[in-house]
């Protein structure tokens, strides 16, 4: 396939294969150059999958911190970025997990949005371009999005965060899951027909 | 011709430009002629525009910053421990010093004990063996495997009998004592069956070890002799002279009603000596069944009735 042959991230995954490789000499600066490059990506990814700001900095957190500890066994078949990410993935499986069996320790629905997620929207910067009117709308319909993909089961949302969102390749997807490309392609399907139909409730419900 | 499921189904990778150009093809055939396909296409489309949309968030202030704070951390945790464990290139320090305190308190913990478990050994073979108190009248002595410390001060009312012994050497006495004859027939019967009983519990609690036998040496040989006298404090008092001359230890009176006993620790030799010194006391019958040959020390019991 034609993303294959002239893969646009070729130089960067190579300069990041030679910070690696400091990295794997016990280079600590080495690797916060990577920490520097990635938080913010590795973040979001933690945001989308785990939903509260809070905990998603927790997960990157110990994403890296695992990152760390394993960057002698990462031999660079895949990108760091790809490598990495599926690591992010990894710890906010088991947060969804812990949180899973907080909430039901607490008696609260997993339906419920696990946090009012107004302080983690603040956190986003405002976009200056629009007026008020427009960025009420825009937020409703943000919210809208958010809410419908917090309720998708977490094998669902992760390709959809992966490809819809951070615009991951099949091929990447299919490394950082572990998974076959062609359960790539038939769960993204999935995905997006359950993303379809809820967020066509959500408007219908409004 | 694809059926709207199928073409529906295929319509993620054209989306994403990701299908073969032949399924492409046949998507871009089939969409003109249908509108529900075309409807579904706008919304996968609309909805991954959504989702590329969504804003991202932004890392805060000196995140980068924390999380390599905390790798140096474990770096140098890490450090430590490699330190600790690998000075000598042989994983030994921790566990080696480990197993070196475990087996000297094992060995401190086998030691304390074991006096007191030798203590708890004597006590299982001798409290039971302890007849009831004065109503048996015919008992043999037996030094008790307590220290002299602990002893109560009735201890000699309590002394314990030694089976084997018995049948040889204790006379029965009931002169003293002029209970009725079923009385006394029981009390033979209830001796009987604890003299069985202490038999028992000899025969089945094992021999104790060597190392005991030094620190609680064997009881001696108990002999009693009933003596009979007009005047008993004269006849104690000869008793006494007789025992000391015969090289006696550890003489001790005591009175039981008009009973007067004398215990003491003789050589076995001079027992011949005393029985012939004590002859005018003692009937024959009991002379000739106390003369036995023994060995080593003999604990005396010598018991002085009136006449």
């Amino acid at each position: 396939m034609s993303h294959n042959i002239d893969d646009p991230n070729r130089p960067a995954r190579e300069a990041d294969f030679e910070i690696v490789a400091r990295c794997r000499k016990g280079n600590i600066e080495a690797f916060g150059t990577l920490v520097e490059k990635y938080q913010k990506k590795m973040l979001n990814v933690a945001y989308r999958m785990v939903g509260d700001y809070q905990e998603a900095c927790e997960v990157t957190q110990e994403a890296f911190l695992s990152a760390y500890r394993a960057i002698k066994k990462f031999r660079g078949e895949a990108s760091f970025s790809t490598w990495m990410t599926g690591i992010v993935l990894n710890q906010a499986r088991n947060r969804l997990k812990q949180i899973k069996t907080r909430s039901q320790y607490e008696g609260r629905s997993l339906n419920e949005p696990v946090e009012t997620a107004e302080g983690s929207v603040s956190q986003d910067p405002p976009s200056g371009e629009l007026n008020a009117a427009e960025q009420m709308e825009k937020k409703d319909a943000e919210t809208a999005v958010r809410d419908c993909i917090r309720s998708l089961d977490p094998e669902f949302r992760e390709v959809l965060v992966l490809r819809d969102i951070q615009e991951y390749s099949y091929e990447e997807i299919r490394d950082i899951l572990k998974i076959p490309e062609g359960t790539v392609k038939s769960r993204l399907f999935r995905a997006r027909e359950i993303l379809k139909e809820r967020l066509k409730r959500h408007a219908g419900s409004l | 011709m694809m059926e709207c499921g199928q073409i529906q189904k295929r319509m993620p990778a054209y989306v994403d430009g990701m299908d073969s150009p032949e399924e492409r093809r046949l998507i871009d055939q089939h969409l003109p002629s249908c509108p529900s396909c075309r409807k579904a296409l706008e919304e996968y489309q609309n909805n991954r525009e959504r989702l590329r949309n969504l804003k991202e968030v932004e890392p805060p202030p000196g995140f980068a910053q924390r999380i390599l704070a905390q790798v140096e951390e474990e770096e140098e945790k890490g450090g430590l421990l490699k330190k600790l464990f690998y000075p000598l290139h042989v994983k030994i320090p921790i566990q080696a010093i480990a197993t070196i305190v475990i087996a000297v308190l094992a060995i401190q913990v086998y030691r304390t004990s074991e006096p007191q478990k030798a203590v708890v050994q004597r006590y299982e073979v001798t409290i039971p063996a302890a007849p009831p108190k004065e109503e048996i009248r015919k008992e043999d002595r037996q030094e008790a495997a307590i220290p002299p410390a602990a002893k109560p001060p009735q201890a000699d009312t309590l002394r314990a009998e030694e089976p084997k012994k018995k049948a040889a050497s204790s006379p029965i006495q009931e002169k003293t004592s002029p209970a009725p004859a079923a009385a006394s027939r029981e009390t033979e019967r209830a001796e009987a069956s604890l003299a069985q009983k202490r038999a028992k519990m000899q025969t089945e609690s094992p021999a104790p070890p060597q190392k005991l036998e030094a620190a609680f040496p064997r009881p001696a040989e108990t002999i009693t002799l009933p003596l009979k006298a007009n005047d008993i404090a004269a006849a104690e008092r000869t008793v006494e002279a007789v025992l000391r001359n015969l090289g006696a230890e550890k003489i001790e009176r005591s009175s039981i009603g008009k009973a007067e006993i004398v215990t003491a620790d003789m050589p076995s030799q001079n027992l011949k000596d005393l029985l012939e010194k004590l002859s005018p006391f003692i009937e024959a019958k009991e002379r000739d069944r106390a003369s036995q040959p023994t060995e080593g020390t003999i604990l005396l019991r010598i018991e002085i009735r009136p006449k």
